[in-house]
């Protein structure tokens, strides 16, 4: 009867989990309510990739949206000291890793161990994809298969998730994806999810 | 608030129907027809009268607008490479440089003008040249390069072949998928630089594809080119604000360095390969490497086999390995060092590098040989109906130059500072002019003028050249098919080869089993540049020209 119980209790919990992650892929540009306020200044933007779409996200954060980011396209560990929130800006670009006189490897390297101080201070990570399919491929989804997972919430620009590639990570490691349908507007969705200051 | 909207609604109609009527005009006046039966992505396009390829569409327009009023191809070349400037501002501009080759019909001479930028006079050799901000640019020399063509060889007044560029920058274009790449991929250091994100990013954001980009202060600073000459810009009000943007952001740049500025008419080089003549851009660029490295390759039988056979890709890594170690060795500005261009150029001393060649194996490394001391980044072509031909490739160095406009010109400006050696023949020098690789080239059979070619691409554009010339006089491609054809790409300072991903496997694994690394790239990559050419068939006098699918190239023709 226990068994019977328990074995239950597993399926529930397994359809609920699915459900969760079903729901945790939002309506277009919406941000779960109970996301919304929920990521603390100040902020920190690095790349995952070196893709200089990190630089595009620094001007919609602080020029446009003025929340006065920290930023370095190439950030280490020390860097984010006293940032609340991480922002990761995914994407692979040779051009950048060359800049940055870095190899692929490296670089993921670089990200690994800013996450871990982040996850080591309780810092809470957004994870932005604004490049559409040119920030695709191979190199690019294996930044993206690393930072998704220890995210707190995805943001992805339209065309970046043609092939459902975000959705598919989002819902097996249950982080909320909000997709959008410019950059603009990914700037609304940080605002969002930003609290008020 | 709704009728600007309205009004800007309209004006992107009349942008996109501008665009359209050009379209269809060059579907009334022009053949599309392969002449090949090779399947290619864009069609090789003919015509009789006259033919403009170039790294975008408006600029080819540009140029067939001018042909069409009655100018001659100087005319039309230095239209379109004014209209480059505006529509494919990341490439070339007024704040560049170039090289061009000039075959004129009636005189049965070619000659090539050197708008090379140079460095300012000022001593620099403490400042560490990077490759983005004020310190990173060369004195401009498009304008006068530009104007110096046009006064000597065109027709047309600097106002007639001016008007197309001042119209797109005023009214604006459309931006291609490429060139929003080329914003998102250089938006760090060009967020650094009000003027250019003013043009860039109106709105704070980089534009996208599909929106529209104007440059109304670069159609005034024209305007007034077009209207006082070169002047304006070396002597006169754009120096002004030239100098005075240098002097506030730590460039070095003075209106005497602007105003000593000349371009060069210099003698191009010349070679023969398999009985074709190779009139080629001259030092501090690199025509005298294509030649050469066409030199080694007539040692070899390319012909016998496939063009991508494993074989023929090794022999052409390793000759190009070879002229990419000597061009280091040896070349420079000719006003600051010997150059053995005839020693280069000399078909034994081919012979010898050839003869270096192990056919079973990759070289591990390449030196530069020991020539005998005698006594040496976008592309246009044109042909008009009288036989004349332009091949002219211009460039700021990276995309978006040093990513500094100056404010009020709309001009955006170069950073070949970052191209100087830190020695040997390239070493940096007051006055002195950078090597580059740019290899504007005309071909010619029985002393007739019959291809015209040229390719952006940094350190691809010698091996790139090559290839084309392989490809067109060794198998006989048509144009279009050669300038599709897989590239790929060695030189003595890489470890790895560059391909496209097109490549045949089997000359892949077979070229790794001989020891090398490869580096494989998309299966049409900008990074191999961006090649247009135009071949006048010498009995019927038919045109057929090519643009790169790896950029926005398109060929207009009537």
């Amino acid at each position: 009867m226990v068994r019977k119980h328990r074995f239950v209790a597993r399926v529930l919990s397994v359809a609920l989990m699915a459900g969760i992650g079903v729901l945790q892929v939002c309506a277009q540009g919406t941000v779960p309510p109970s996301l919304q306020g929920s990521f603390l200044q100040p902020g920190y933007i690095t790349s995952a990739g070196q893709t200089s779409d990190a630089a595009i996200v620094k001007v919609l954060a602080n020029t446009r949206l003025k929340l006065g980011f920290g930023y370095d396209i190439a950030a280490k560990p020390q860097s984010i000291a006293g940032a609340k929130t991480l922002v990761l800006v995914l994407g692979a670009s040779n051009k950048g890793l060359g800049a940055a006189g870095l190899s692929l490897e490296q670089d993921i390297e670089r990200v690994k161990s800013v996450i871990a101080e982040a996850q080591k201070n309780g810092v809470r990570i957004i994870s932005m994809h604004t490049g559409g399919t040119a920030r695709r491929g191979e190199a690019s989804n294996q930044v993206i298969e690393l930072c998704v997972p220890v995210s707190d919430v995805v943001v992805v620009v339209e065309g970046g998730n043609n092939d459902g590639f975000f959705t598919d990570l989002c819902e097996k490691a249950g982080v909320p994806l909000v997709e959008v349908a410019s950059i603009s507007a990914a700037g609304n969705v940080l605002k969002s999810l930003m609290a008020q200051q | 608030m709704a009728l600007q909207r309205h009004e800007k609604v309209a004006r992107r109609k009349r942008v996109a129907m501008s665009l359209l009527a050009i379209l269809a005009f060059a579907f009334v006046f022009v053949v599309a027809a392969p002449l090949s039966a090779a399947d290619t992505v864009k069609a090789e396009v003919s015509a009789r009268n006259g033919m403009v390829a170039s790294a975008q569409p408006l600029a080819s327009a540009a140029g067939l607008e001018i042909l069409m009023a009655g100018g001659n191809a100087v005319d039309a070349a230095v239209a379109s490479a004014f209209a480059l400037g505006v529509v494919e501002p990341n490439a070339t501009g007024l704040g560049g440089e170039g090289m061009m080759v000039i075959y004129l019909a009636d005189k049965d001479v070619t000659v090539a003008i050197d708008y090379r930028s140079m460095s300012p006079l000022a001593d620099m050799s403490k400042v560490k040249f990077g490759s983005t901000g004020h310190v990173a640019v060369a004195v401009p020399g498009t304008v006068a390069g530009l104007c110096d063509a046009l006064q000597k060889y065109g027709t047309m007044s600097l106002a007639e072949v001016m008007a197309p560029a001042i119209r797109y920058a005023r009214n604006g274009f459309i931006v291609s998928e490429t060139l929003a790449q080329t914003i998102a991929d250089r938006f760090d250091p060009i967020s650094n630089n009000e003027a250019l994100l003013k043009i860039v990013a109106p709105e704070g954001l980089p534009l996208v594809a599909g929106q529209i980009i104007k440059n109304p202060d670069l159609a005034a600073t024209m305007e007034k080119i077009a209207e006082g000459g070169p002047d304006v810009f070396y002597r006169g009000e754009i120096a002004d604000a030239i100098a005075d943007d240098m002097a506030k952001n730590g460039g070095y740049i003075t209106k005497a360095d602007l105003a000593a500025y000349r371009a060069i008419e210099r003698e191009p080089v010349r070679g023969t390969y398999r009985g074709y003549e190779i009139v080629s851009a001259p030092p501090p660029v690199g025509g005298i490497s294509v030649i050469e490295m066409l030199n080694m390759l007539e040692n070899f039988d390319l012909a016998s086999e496939a063009p991508l056979s494993p074989r023929n890709v090794h022999i052409m890594a390793e000759v190009m390995k070879r002229g990419f170690a000597d061009n280091s060795a040896y070349v420079g500005d000719p006003a600051f060092t010997d150059i053995p261009v005839r020693g280069l150029l000399d078909k034994e001393y081919a012979k010898s590098r050839a003869a270096e060649i192990d056919l079973g194996k990759m070289s591990p490394s390449t030196k530069a040989g020991t020539p005998s001391e005698h006594p040496s980044t976008t592309h246009l072509s044109v042909v008009d109906r009288g036989g004349n031909m332009v091949a002219l490739t211009q460039t700021i160095s990276g995309f978006w130059g040093a990513c500094v406009a100056v404010p009020g010109t709309g001009v955006i400006l170069n950073n070949e500072m970052q191209n100087w050696s830190s020695r040997g023949p390239n070493a940096y020098a007051p006055g002195k002019r950078m090597r580059t690789t740019i290899a504007p080239t005309i071909i010619a059979k029985n002393g007739v003028p019959f291809v015209t070619m040229g390719t952006p691409g940094a350190g691809r554009i010698i091996s790139t050249m090559v290839i084309l010339a392989v490809d067109l006089l060794d198998y006989h491609m048509g144009v279009q098919e050669a300038i599709e054809s897989p590239r790929f790409y060695a030189r003595d300072t890489e470890k790895d080869l560059s391909i496209e991903s097109r490549m045949p496997a089997e000359t892949q694994a077979w070229l790794k089993s001989i020891g090398y690394s490869i580096k494989e790239y998309p299966d049409f990559d900008l990074f191999f540049g961006g090649a247009q050419a135009i071949l006048v068939d010498p009995d019927t006098g038919m045109m057929y020209g090519g643009a790169d699918p790896r950029r926005d190239g398109a060929v207009f023709g009537f």
